[in-house]
Order: C-alpha cells, then sequence, then structure tokens
C-alpha cells in the first residue's frame, strides 16, 4: 500500500506516476520491453489512436461526446485508398479526401448537437451507425487493394530514422497544444465546455465554436483513417473498430473530464501510451487472450484510481 | 397534426400489408436467410453468390443482416417464420446461441438449414452446406510440413478467442501437428484484424521471439504479420501462412512473399445454399451434409484459383 501512499502525496502526478510503475514492473517482466527499439515501436503504434485521441479530448473539453470516430476511420480509409492506386492520381487527392470525409461528418456532428439540439450521443452514435454503413456501401463489403508505393509510403517511410507516424502525430499533438493554450480559439472550447450559459452571455458564438470543434475532430478521424489504410496498405471497411472507445478512454484516462472543461493533451497522450503500453507488454510477455482483457481492464481501473485519489488529497 | 401523422402511418403500414399479401400468392419459392455479419469480406462473396443463383433460379430470397449477434439472428428467424417463407438459410454467429432459432423453426414447421457454420442442435436441422473448420487447418498444416520438414517454430495468429472457426482451425491444425516436431511457441488472438495482427507481429519481433513460421487463421491476418515480418527485414527467414484465398494474399502469393493459403469456396457454398433450398422446398430429399471442400493454394497452383 506504500506505492499509492506515495502517490497520493504527489497531488495531480497521479496518472504520470501510474504510467512509471507500469513502465517499470513491463521493463522487470520482459527484457525487451525497455529499449529504444521496442520505445519506438510503442510510440509507431500509438501514432494513430493518438491522432483520433487528440479530436476526441477537445470535443470532451468543449461538453461534447464524439462516437464516431471509429466510423470515420474506416469510411476515409475506403474512400481514400479508391483514389490511391498506382497511377491515378497524385498524392494530395487521396489525402484531402480522406480529410474533407472527416470534415464532412464532423460538420454534420456538429450541426446537429449545437443548432439542432439533439444530444452528443444520440447524434454521434447515429452517424457512427451511418458511418459503417456508408464505408461497407463505398466499397460493396469488399477491402480496396492496389496501393501505389507512394500511398503507402505515407505511413511506412521513415524521416531522419524516425518513423513517420510519430513525426504526424507529434506535429498534430503540437499544433493543437498551440490551440489550445495559446490561442483565443482554444479558450473558447474550455469557456463553452465550463459553463455554455455564461459563455453565450459573455458574447461567445457557442454554436460555431462547437460545429469547428466537431469538424476539428472529424478531420483528424479522417487522416487517421488515410493513415492505417496506408499502415496496413488496404482500404477497409471493417477498420477502426472500437477506436472511438479507445480514443475517449486515452482522454479520459489522461484526466480529460467527461462533463466538459476540463482536460489536457498531455494527459491524452499519457491516456493513449497507457493503453497501447499495456497491449504491446502483454504481448511481450506472452499473456494468454482471456487474460489480456482481464489485466488491461483491471490496469487502467487501478490508474484512474491511484490518479483520483493523489488529486482529492493533492 | 400528430393524429393526422398517425393515421397516415397506419394507412400506410396497412397499404405495404395487402401489397405483401398480394405477392405471396403466387407459387415461387420464397426463401430467407440470416447471415452471421455482411461486414464480412468472405460472407459477402457468399451472399452475392446467392444472390445470382437465386436471380437464376427465380426463387425470391431475402438476406438479413444478424450482425454477429445471436439473439439478433433468433429474432430475424422468427421474423422469416411470420413472413411464411418456404425455406430459411441461417449461416449462425454462435454455436450455442443461434441454437433457439431452429428449436423455434422446427416448431413453426418450416425447414431450417446451416450454412457456413453450425449450431449445437444441428441434427434439428435439415442439413448443413459447408465446410469442415478442422478441415482447413489441417490442409495448411500439412502444407507448412510439406514445405517445411517435421520440425518447425510456429507463432500462430488466431481469430477471436471462442470462435467457432477458431477452435476448428487450431484443432486441425494440431492434428496435422501431430507426432511431428513442429511446436507452437507463442499465440495470440489478432480478432481477424490486419491492424491488429501487425502491431501483434510487431510486438513479438521486438521481444526476440524467434519462430520460423507463422500460421495466421485467416488472410487479413496473415497480410498484417507478413507486412510486419517484410519492415523487420526478415522475410527471408520466416515463413507465413493464411487461410481465405483473399485477392491480395494470391497476389502476395504469385509475388513469392506468402507462401500458402487455403481456398474456401464461398461462391460454391452460396450457389450450392440456394440449390439446396429449392430441392427441401419441392419436397426432394437432402443429405445430412453438403460438403464444399477446402483445397491448398500455393505458387504451384495458385493460376487455377
Amino acid at each position: 500500500m506504500n506505492i499509492v501512499r506515495l502517490c497520493e502525496r504527489t497531488s495531480k502526478f497521479g496518472i504520470y506516476i501510474a504510467f512509471i510503475l507500469l513502465c517499470v514492473v513491463l521493463s522487470i517482466l520482459s527484457p525487451y520491453f525497455f529499449t529504444v527499439k521496442n520505445i519506438v515501436n510503442i510510440l509507431n503504434q500509438v501514432s494513430i489512436i493518438g491522432i483520433i485521441a487528440v479530436g476526441s479530448t477537445i470535443v470532451l473539453i468543449s461538453g461534447g461526446l464524439d462516437l464516431s470516430p471509429g466510423a470515420i476511420v474506416a469510411v476515409a480509409g475506403v474512400m481514400a485508398a479508391h483514389f490511391g492506386h498506382p497511377g491515378q492520381y497524385p498524392i494530395i487527392v487521396p489525402i484531402t479526401v480522406a480529410v474533407a470525409t472527416g470534415l464532412a461528418f464532423g460538420a454534420v456532428n456538429g450541426v446537429l448537437t449545437s443548432l439542432g439540439k439533439i444530444p452528443p450521443f444520440i447524434v454521434t452514435l447515429g452517424t457512427m451507425t451511418i458511418g459503417r454503413g456508408l464505408a461497407l456501401l463505398a466499397c460493396d463489403g469488399m477491402q480496396v487493394i492496389d496501393l501505389s508505393e507512394r500511398y503507402i509510403s505515407l505511413a511506412n517511410s521513415e524521416i531522419f530514422g524516425i518513423p513517420i507516424l510519430i513525426i504526424l502525430f507529434a506535429l498534430v499533438f503540437a499544433v493543437f497544444q498551440f490551440v489550445l493554450t495559446k490561442m483565443r480559439f482554444g479558450r473558447h472550447i474550455y469557456a463553452v465546455g465550463g459553463n455554455e450559459t455564461a459563455s453565450h452571455v459573455s458574447g461567445l458564438n457557442v454554436n460555431s465554436i462547437k460545429i469547428a470543434v466537431y469538424m476539428l475532430a472529424g478531420a483528424l478521424a479522417g487522416f487517421g483513417g488515410l493513415l492505417l489504410s496506408s499502415r496496413t496498405v488496404v482500404g477497409s471497411p471493417i477498420a477502426g473498430q472500437g477506436y472511438e472507445l479507445d480514443a475517449i478512454a486515452a482522454a479520459v484516462i489522461g484526466g480529460t473530464s467527461t462533463t466538459g472543461g476540463v482536460g489536457k493533451l498531455t494527459g491524452t497522450i499519457i491516456g493513449a501510451l497507457m493503453i497501447q503500453v499495456i497491449s504491446n507488454g502483454l504481448d511481450m510477455i506472452n499473456v494468454p487472450s482471456y487474460w489480456q482483457q482481464i489485466v488491461k481492464g483491471s490496469i487502467i481501473i487501478l490508474a484512474v484510481f491511484i490518479d483520483m485519489r493523489s488529486r482529492n488529497k493533492g | 397534426m400528430k393524429k393526422c401523422t398517425m393515421f397516415v402511418m397506419v394507412l400506410l403500414v396497412a397499404a405495404v400489408s395487402v401489397v405483401a399479401q398480394g405477392q405471396s400468392e403466387d407459387a415461387t419459392i420464397r426463401v430467407g436467410a440470416t447471415m452471421q455479419g455482411m461486414n464480412d469480406t468472405y460472407i459477402r462473396i457468399v451472399t452475392n453468390a446467392m444472390e445470382e443463383r437465386a436471380e437464376e433460379l427465380g426463387v425470391k430470397l431475402s438476406i438479413l443482416d444478424g450482425e454477429a449477434k445471436a439473439e439478433k439472428q433468433v429474432a430475424q428467424v422468427e421474423n422469416l417464420i411470420a413472413q411464411d417463407v418456404d425455406v430459411i438459410i441461417m449461416n449462425p454467429i454462435s454455436l450455442d446461441g443461434c441454437a433457439p432459432a431452429v428449436e423455434k423453426a422446427v416448431k413453426a414447421g418450416v425447414p431450417i438449414f446451416t450454412l457456413v457454420s453450425v449450431v449445437k442442435n444441428q441434427d434439428k436441422c435439415v442439413t448443413y452446406v459447408g465446410s469442415d473448420a478442422p478441415e482447413s487447418g489441417k490442409i495448411q498444416g500439412e502444407m507448412i510440413i510439406a514445405d517445411n520438414g517435421t520440425s518447425g517454430r510456429v507463432a500462430l495468429i488466431q481469430g477471436p478467442i471462442g470462435h467457432d472457426a477458431q477452435i476448428g482451425r487450431k484443432q486441425g491444425l494440431m492434428e496435422a501437428f501431430a507426432g511431428t516436431n513442429m511446436k507452437i511457441v507463442v499465440e495470440q488472438t489478432a480478432n481477424w484484424q490486419r491492424d491488429q495482427a501487425l502491431s501483434l507481429m510487431e510486438n513479438w519481433l521486438q521481444a526476440g521471439q524467434e519462430f520460423d513460421i507463422v500460421v495466421a487463421q485467416n488472410d487479413n491476418m496473415a497480410m498484417g504479420a507478413l507486412k510486419a515480418i517484410e519492415s523487420a527485414g526478415l522475410s527471408d527467414s520466416i515463413k507465413v501462412y493464411g487461410i481465405d484465398a483473399t485477392s491480395d494474399a494470391k497476389a502476395a502469393i504469385e509475388a513469392g512473399r506468402l507462401m500458402g493459403t487455403v481456398f474456401q469456396d464461398a461462391a460454391g457454398q452460396g450457389k450450392m445454399a440456394i440449390d439446396v433450398a429449392v430441392r427441401i422446398a419441392n419436397g426432394e430429399s437432402v443429405e445430412d451434409v453438403v460438403f464444399i471442400p477446402y483445397l491448398p493454394v500455393n505458387k504451384s497452383n495458385l493460376a487455377d484459383f
């Protein structure tokens, strides 16, 4: 119980400490865990879900909820792959198609939740279901194969020895961290999520802020879908299954409030890493499949428990 | 206003049911099918072939998507019984979960048979059209022994644990490996998913797991694992095998990247399902199982598929 008490004393760093503890335990259990190669491996694997989780975080901060990213990943991936066959279109076309698909979904989510005043859970549950159907429709249920070298390199190349996915994730993080902490728009997102009525009274255009947030989240999911189709070398209508929950879990484990107004992207990164490290670590020490899920769920609850205890006492 | 809308809706429902009644008068054979999940590529090939064959034979076919939920499939069978179809085809997602649907059809006197996968109370079904899941694993295992001899270290990537095909394919593989020195050194599920198999293989290679052969229970996962192996520059020392003979897997065999796969005749199963349904509707007798065989696929016979 000393560990818990130690964590309690270190207020607001609870989740970081839980994360470090997890890494220490895994390093002891597997000699291959804490190696440069594996750290690069984990970062590479976390990048796509991390990019999507950035979007989920800003939606949560704005007081919303987005269940559609996983479906957007599938639609955007399939649509982009249609334009990604060798020798047809320049690479900018599939990229634009993927991001535009995400933007369109985000716009629908944003407009229906803000102007339509339909609860976000319902709206995005609807667009998630529609998206899953559209993804199948867009390719008649068949995977889109035969992608160009350039398309495949989008998620599979390296720059100065660093996998490009990690660089893209870092860029997305940096841009959105800047927006959230340094720009007026970022502060408005927190304000709208913290107290919508007060934001409205004080002259903020709450609806357009909400729509913009959903569109950004949609664009990130669309981009994530493009990258996933490139990484797996196929546009699959069933890609991104459950990604929406992983993305929300990453945000919430990282301290983002589900009721809006509170959250940090740094926390989301730790949350996403936590989920990834657990599955990487459990694969490495070859934990049987049945146990993986039990251990995964338990670690997540334990980590948030440590985090909450440390916040309350601190 | 609300009353008015209600009235219109009631009228519409009445109109639709009158039209539906009219349709059921004629003598065409009406077949209802519930499939385990239409977002699966394999099942799509089966249903496409079913639709094509039904069209050819003038059979009125309605195919329902079970969305991978047993309770949904049971409800769909109930609905098909209520619609008074002549024959019900069920491609069950679950051995146990879909069994009540068979009971209901039997009770209502509607002939029902299974397609591609089976149910626990299979004896109450008229027949089973499909393949024998363990056989594909066995053929995969025999192909591996033919290529690599009788000893090797195997990494096994499985479907969702507890899924009938996962259990059957592993059982068949173990049968083929019995009495040899083929050892499964590491095994895990990737839930039929390519991205999960890719990450899993990256993690194994990173962990220094050593193996010579990767057995994936479907081609989708085989292709994901292959990608990780090629990225790690290990394609010369690790051979990958799948099941399904999807188009990209066949292209990979052609290019010498994938060593082999097992062909399950999806279109043949779909076509046969409709033929069997017609025979049942016409009162002909049908054997207890109608097997569509699996075939091994590698570079030498690729042109046949």
